[in-house]
């Protein structure tokens, strides 16, 4: 550190060894230290100096890394972060993070990086990009309240954060990174879980590109393209798990189920949303004690919580979708949401309003607003999503009396469930056709992408409406599913279990000073 | 003109509009059908609503209405920002398929009588809707006055007759006329009956590893 200018000479010292350091270990190509860096100091850093402002802008710091453009580009893409994390950013600061973006992933595309990044720093890029276009949108859309200046500065922003942009970036860095291609060959997915991206070269460009697809699936989702979401993720797949990589980095694999369960739910695939649900809600079960300190450990809980209140609606939709559940998922789910299931079942509107709004995305409105007469637009796709909720949830507003009657008979005539539902013959033949209907979903059958399927029965009561030829008496044949109790696969699991407890009780106990050897299997494989 | 290309970035590109804008009338002409394409169209409308077309928007409506029971309407309709939900005749549109997924066929009839002319210009949209229709019923009938039928499918004596003659030559139907009704008999199918239940599947199965894991234990 020869020549140290103004700039720098306000920067403590403590700040100017670690982008020192930091720097060095990435041109070095030294992961570990990348990757302690990162993930570590970083946070503790910004605890102790700038726990309520922001880094140093990067001209404090350009001098000490040799102005290396793309060194200053990632310091950006963490100050930027960190900024986004602790004060309000003003417009200025959102156009020049999005121009930083630009550049940063211009520079992957172009294929003209060597260097060796943590795939969880990888992953952040791609997450905070797609956070940073919703929160985006949300500023845009409060556009009511601006003063002139305000608005004309808002108006020389317009390519800025653009969806179509957003979208374009997504695909390109999947498209170029050729990961597709990659995971689909034979061996792929087993090279690719086991390498972690790590093997040849550079990871940053295949491994934004797998991480682009994730983020693809969240931005369609966020302006209500479900179908597209789940087209949109191929060659990544929820529901085949076997050397599924996301499992890696937890905030990732948690943005896959949320997201693709979701979609599923917004598509009426309830028996694939439950089972998109479950198996991240046990993931979370299991791994959550490790992120117990990390930055995004309040985010895992809120996303935990938003899935029970999601697998809640689907079961309220849905009940045969319970069979996808875990007994732990659904004990916890029962805890957390017995009550307003039990609304939700006996036609609740407000309760679906209230767990929906609580649980879904933050929907983002494509169309800027008007600016010569603005209003507010940021709320628009929220409130079209939700009607559209609310509507399915209306029209099958008499189903769950319809169900409780049937349930009471093995036949009734049809006469008599109109007067018991207090409705015309006609209305509640119709009613039977939609709870018919509704026992049936598209559902995943093994093959194809996320977005394929085959129609299943989704149900647990069984009906049909037989004419009696001599009366002319319409009747309907009811018998009910019994519920199938699996006690094989319950006492398995706890005679594995209780061996489990065993065997740990008689191992030895560890020499003192020697780090517990972690048991294979239970635990989460930690990435760089 | 034919298919248009929406895959990969294709699905972004807005220099594709105009495109598909006659590829929706295409399809609304020959009855073919493409789900992507008219996504990828309507998101284009979502991203840039000044472009947009109100009549193109109804036609892809009506092409995914013809669609149930899958669920494409709603799907491209989470798509179509809530002023347009309202206007005519999007409005018309979303009512109609609420009737038909609400299996309210009486009202259903009674309200495409004002949009004849919307539907008009589509290909075999009665033909879709009443295959709709009939699939409904027989997925929930195994027996069904002919009245119903015609109330639900609303056609003419000589046309359901003719409907009927058919589907007892190709599908299995049978016909007995009563003294009070003919009593059509629909066939039997995945929906209609009662499958035989919980056979087997309860109790004590183990899968072959938890099998060898309490084997294990045991030892």
């Amino acid at each position: 550190m020869a020549a140290v200018s103004e700039f720098t000479a306000g920067v403590p010292d403590l700040i100017k060894q670690y982008v020192v350091y930091f720097y060095r270990h990435i041109r070095e190509r030294n992961i570990r230290e990348i990757f302690s860096m990162y993930e570590v100091s970083f946070a503790t850093l910004s605890e102790r100096f700038y726990k309520n402002t922001t880094w140093p802008p990067v001209e404090y710091i350009a001098e000490l890394v040799d102005h290396d453009h793309v060194f200053c580009l990632l310091y950006k893409e963490m100050y930027f972060r960190h900024l986004y994390a602790t004060v309000q950013p003003t417009l200025e600061q959102r156009c020049d993070s999005w121009d930083n973006y630009c550049a940063l992933f211009n520079v992957i595309l172009s294929s003209n990086i060597n260097m060796q990044l943590p795939n969880g720093w990888l992953w952040d890029m791609v997450d905070e990009f797609v956070y940073q276009f919703q929160s985006w949108a949300q500023f845009r859309g409060k556009a009511a309240a601006r003063g002139g200046d305000d608005l004309a500065a808002l108006k020389q922003c317009e390519r800025v954060w653009s969806v179509l942009s957003v979208l374009n970036y997504l695909r390109f860095l999947a498209d170029k990174s050729g990961v597709a291609a990659e995971l689909s060959a034979p061996g792929g997915m087993e090279r690719f879980y086991e390498t972690e991206g790590y093997e040849a070269g550079s990871n940053v460009l295949r491994m934004v590109g797998y991480f682009a697809l994730v983020g693809l699936l969240r931005v369609h989702t966020l302006v209500g393209d479900y179908g597209g979401a789940l087209e949109a993720l191929a060659p990544i797949h929820p529901f085949q798990r076997a050397h599924l990589f996301t499992p890696k980095i937890a905030g990732c694999n948690i943005a896959l189920y949320y997201y693709s369960g979701f979609c599923y739910l917004q598509l009426r695939r309830y028996m694939d949303a439950a089972r998109a649900f479950n198996s991240v809600l046990t993931y979370i079960a299991r791994v959550k004690q490790y992120h117990q300190r990390s930055a995004q450990y309040d985010q895992i809980l809120k996303k935990n919580e938003q899935m029970h209140a999601l697998v809640a609606i689907t079961l309220a939709l849905c009940p045969a979708a319970q069979r996808q559940l875990d007994e732990n998922v659904f004990n916890t789910l029962r805890d957390k949401y017995g009550e307003k299931m039990g609304k939700m079942v006996r036609g609740s509107e407000a309760t679906y309003e209230e767990l929906f709004s609580y649980a879904c995305p933050k929907f983002v409105t494509c169309a800027p607003p008007n600016l010569d007469a603005p209003s507010n637009t940021n709320q628009e796709a929220y409130r079209l999503q939700l009607r559209c909720f609310l509507g399915l949830v209306h029209e099958q507003r008499h189903l769950p009396m319809l169900k409780e009657l049937l349930q009471l008979y093995t036949a009734v005539s049809l006469r008599k469930l109109a007067s018991l539902m207090d409705l015309d013959e006609a209305t509640v033949r119709g009613q039977l056709m939609l709870l018919k209907a509704t026992g049936y979903c598209k559902t995943w059958a093994g093959e194809g992408g996320a977005d394929a399927g085959t129609v299943q029965a989704a149900t647990d009561l069984e009906f049909f409406i037989d004419l009696d030829q001599a009366s002319g008496q319409e009747t309907v044949v009811v018998a009910e599913a019994k519920p199938v109790r699996r006690q094989g696969e319950f006492l398995a699991r706890h005679i594995a279990k209780f061996e489990e407890i065993v065997r740990d009780l008689s191992l030895p106990a560890p020499e003192p000073g020697t780090p517990v050897k972690p048991l294979p299997a239970a635990r989460p494989v930690p990435s760089y | 003109m034919g298919k248009v290309d929406v895959s990969g970035a294709n699905g972004y590109n807005p220099k594709l509009q105009q495109s598909l804008e006659e590829y929706v009338a295409e399809q609304a002409k020959s009855g073919t059908y493409d789900l992507d394409a008219n996504l990828a169209l309507l998101r284009h409308y979502d991203f840039a609503p000044e472009g947009a077309k109100l009549d193109v928007i109804a036609t892809v409506l009506i092409k995914a209405l013809m669609r149930l029971p899958e669920p494409d309407f709603a799907q491209l309709l989470q798509l179509v920002p809530e002023q347009v939900q309202d206007e005519q005749p999007v409005a018309a549109l979303v009512a109609l398929t609420q009737h038909l997924e609400g299996a309210r066929f009486r009202d259903f009839w009674l309200a495409q009588d004002a949009c004849r002319d919307v539907v008009a210009g589509v290909t075999g949209f009665y033909e879709a809707v009443r295959a709709y229709i009939l699939a409904t019923i027989s997925h929930t009938c195994r027996r069904v006055s002919k009245g119903t039928l015609a109330e639900c499918l609303r056609l003419e004596d000589a046309s359901l007759d003719a409907l009927i003659e058919e589907k007892v030559a190709k599908e299995g139907w049978s016909v007995a006329a009563a003294d009070m009704m003919t009593v059509v008999t629909l066939p039997e199918n995945e929906q209609n009956v009662i499958h035989a239940q919980g056979t087997g599947q309860g109790g004590f199965r183990f899968e072959p590893m938890q099998l060898a894991q309490i084997l294990q234990v045991v030892q």
